[in-house]
């Protein structure tokens, strides 16, 4: 019993570096640009479906790269509705990912079908406290470690960094003191969507994916993004952690495929009991 | 000018519908086209109200007509209830579950509010697919009866779903120009003024919220005993996206902007090649319009703009347009 609450636990922590990968974007582009943005799963989805036509060894990087001119393209979005619409409306750039969200999944369906599209998860396992471990999920956890490493010392250490930091405190602040704010946000689109370029590549080895998986990665995102109540990205990333734990058990525990309706019942039970603070998406930023 | 402001609206929607079951005569398809418009604008006009005047967004209409339809084909198939009285319930469920819910969520800014609602209908869905025998699992429920009156003649059925559209849309004109419609407003424009102006914001917005669930549960209703069928794809989550996507487009401000976009989104699936490439098209075709009118095709903007166009290429009295430089100061 203990044991297979262990590999439980293994499975969802692995699960969860995979979601974890997924919220931190969302998550940083929310503080840095005020726009929650929904296609962060199309970003996931075709660098995982990229990865997986091209195959080993080059699939990843071509993967990751898809995703990055997607991001380029949801930063081009986000910066022609503050070149044309003047006034600040954070609401319409979250429609306009959801219009390239719609586009990304239909564009996946178009060009690659309905197929269930995955690579060869690395082979082996280990045994830690009787407990069956697999490489793979040691690999998910790795690199889910080492970009929020990578991520920090970004953040802490470069220029883009601290300019990414001053948007996000005060944009307005940010453009007196000489920040190039929209250029900085620009970025941000691009490297976010290379962070969930990221965790569709780990999320095509370690569970495979359709085009449908657009949808669920955006809601895994989001979920990891607020269930812990507050904004930032190391909230997110315990946040998709903890997610990926309890689907993990939950998919163990609870009938055939109701795991599946774990992360929205988690965002209405956050959200709903006021969790998230009330100003949290109107503009507030920690 | 008020019955102007009152009527005009409704008389747009029976002159569009008659003309269209007229052309109907020659291509019959024309009918069934126009029910499937006729039941996205029900379940879109109610969003309409809701998020277009009240500034409450909602990703779980689609997923309220679900409701609605499945409530209507388990007691009509599984307990014999003529769909004549099935029909109280089809409205009933989805609007105590969307009053229910509505208190606690309703609070929430625009974007939670789309996420938690669209998460609502996620959840929804799970439990529509995972219900076993009792909501036939993926497979759906089969042998609904057809509706009664009209049962499943495409003419008769469009002219009684048109029907009902016309006095919602009657409903909802009489509603905007109202002492009612006009706190709407004042909820969507400053929540804590309304409240100080004595509006009971949480009831209000709940109310609404819970009748705009219980239209689109009286579209599910129609959709089930028409088709005779529903599964959990049938009215999904994806639908609920679409249908926020026609009150976009068409113009969440305005009455008929739903209906507009119903029928843009129901003839852009009939007459575009390959159905899998759709998503590429609305999507960019959303972009689009929101960088170019957020408001949507029939925003106040866009028709004062069409307005200056006509005023510009067709004076009044057919010479050139005469400003009275008082009045011009006036105006600024």
């Amino acid at each position: 019993m203990t044991v297979q609450l262990l590999e439980f636990l293994a499975n969802g922590i692995a699960l969860g570096a995979i979601y974890a990968l997924l919220a931190v974007p969302m998550s940083v582009v929310w503080v840095t640009t005020d726009v929650i943005d929904v296609s962060t799963g199309g970003y996931a989805v075709v660098a995982g479906m990229v990865a997986a036509v091209v195959g080993m060894p080059f699939g990843p990087i071509f993967g990751v790269l898809a995703a990055l001119a997607l991001g380029a393209l949801a930063g081009l979005v986000f910066l022609g509705f503050h070149r044309i619409r003047k006034q600040r409306d954070a609401m319409l750039i979250v429609l306009a990912t959801f219009a390239l969200m719609l586009a990304i999944e239909s564009g996946v369906l178009s060009t690659l079908g309905t197929d269930n599209r995955f690579l060869n998860p690395l082979p082996g396992s280990i045994t830690l406290s009787g407990a069956v471990v697999t490489y793979q999920s040691l690999f998910n956890l790795a690199v889910s470690v080492m970009v929020m490493v990578g991520l920090a010392a970004l953040l802490k250490l470069s220029p883009l960094g601290l300019q990414m930091r001053a948007s996000a405190i005060s944009d307005r602040a940010a453009m007196l003191v000489g920040v190039a704010v929209r250029r900085t946000q620009f970025l941000t689109f691009v490297f976010c969507a290379g962070i969930a370029g990221i965790a569709g590549v780990l999320a095509v080895l370690a569970i495979g994916m359709t085009y449908a998986s657009t949808f669920i990665f955006t809601t895994v995102a989001f979920s990891g993004t607020v269930l812990l109540g507050r904004a930032g990205p190391l909230p997110a990333f315990w946040g998709a952690m903890l997610l990926g734990i309890v689907t993990a058990v939950s998919d163990a525990y609870l009938p055939n495929g109701w795991a599946a309706g774990v992360p929205s019942l988690l965002i209405i039970l956050v959200l709903a009991t006021g969790r998230m603070p009330a100003t949290a998406f109107t503009g507030a930023r920690p | 000018m008020k019955a102007a402001k009152l009527w005009t609206a409704p008389a747009v929607v029976l002159a569009v519908f008659l003309l269209v079951m007229l052309l109907g005569l020659v291509r019959p398809s024309l009918h069934t086209t126009m029910f499937t418009i006729g039941l996205y604008a029900l379940i879109a006009v109610p969003l309409g109200l809701i998020y277009g005047q009240g500034g409450t967004i909602s990703i779980a209409q689609g997923s309220f007509a679900a409701l609605g339809a499945y409530t209507s084909a388990i007691l009509t198939t599984r307990y014999g209830v003529p769909p004549a009285l099935s029909v109280i319930p089809a409205i009933l469920l989805p609007a105590i579950v969307a009053f229910v819910i509505a208190r606690p969520i309703l609070r929430l800014p625009e974007l939670s509010l789309a996420l938690v609602t669209l998460s609502l209908g996620t959840v929804i869905a799970v439990g529509l697919q995972r219900g076993g025998d009792f909501t036939g699992s993926y497979v759906g429920l089969s042998g609904a009866p057809p509706l009664p009156l009209v049962g499943k003649d495409p003419v008769l059925v469009a002219i009684a779903l048109w029907s009902v559209l016309l006095l919602v849309v009657i409903l909802y004109s009489h509603f905007v120009h109202s002492a009612r419609g006009r706190a709407l407003n004042a909820v969507r424009v400053d929540r804590l003024l309304a409240e100080a102006m004595g509006v009971n914001v949480p009831l209000y917005l709940a109310t609404l919220f819970a009748i705009a669930a219980g239209v689109a549960g009286l579209a599910g209703w129609f959709y089930v005993h028409f088709i005779g069928y529903i599964a959990p794809d049938s009215l999904s989550v994806e639908t609920s996206a679409h249908i926020l996507f026609m009150v976009v487009l068409g113009g969440r401000r305005s009455v008929l902007g739903p209906i507009l976009g119903a029928a843009f989104f129901t003839f852009a699936n009939d007459f575009l090649p390959g159905a899998e490439t759709h998503g590429l098209f609305f999507g960019t075709i959303l972009v689009l319009i929101l960088l170019a009118s957020p408001d949507g095709i029939l925003s106040p903007q866009a028709l004062r703009a069409i307005r200056r166009f006509f005023a510009r290429t067709i004076p009044a009295g057919g010479g050139a347009p005469v400003v009275i430089p008082e009045a011009k100061k006036v105006a600024q």
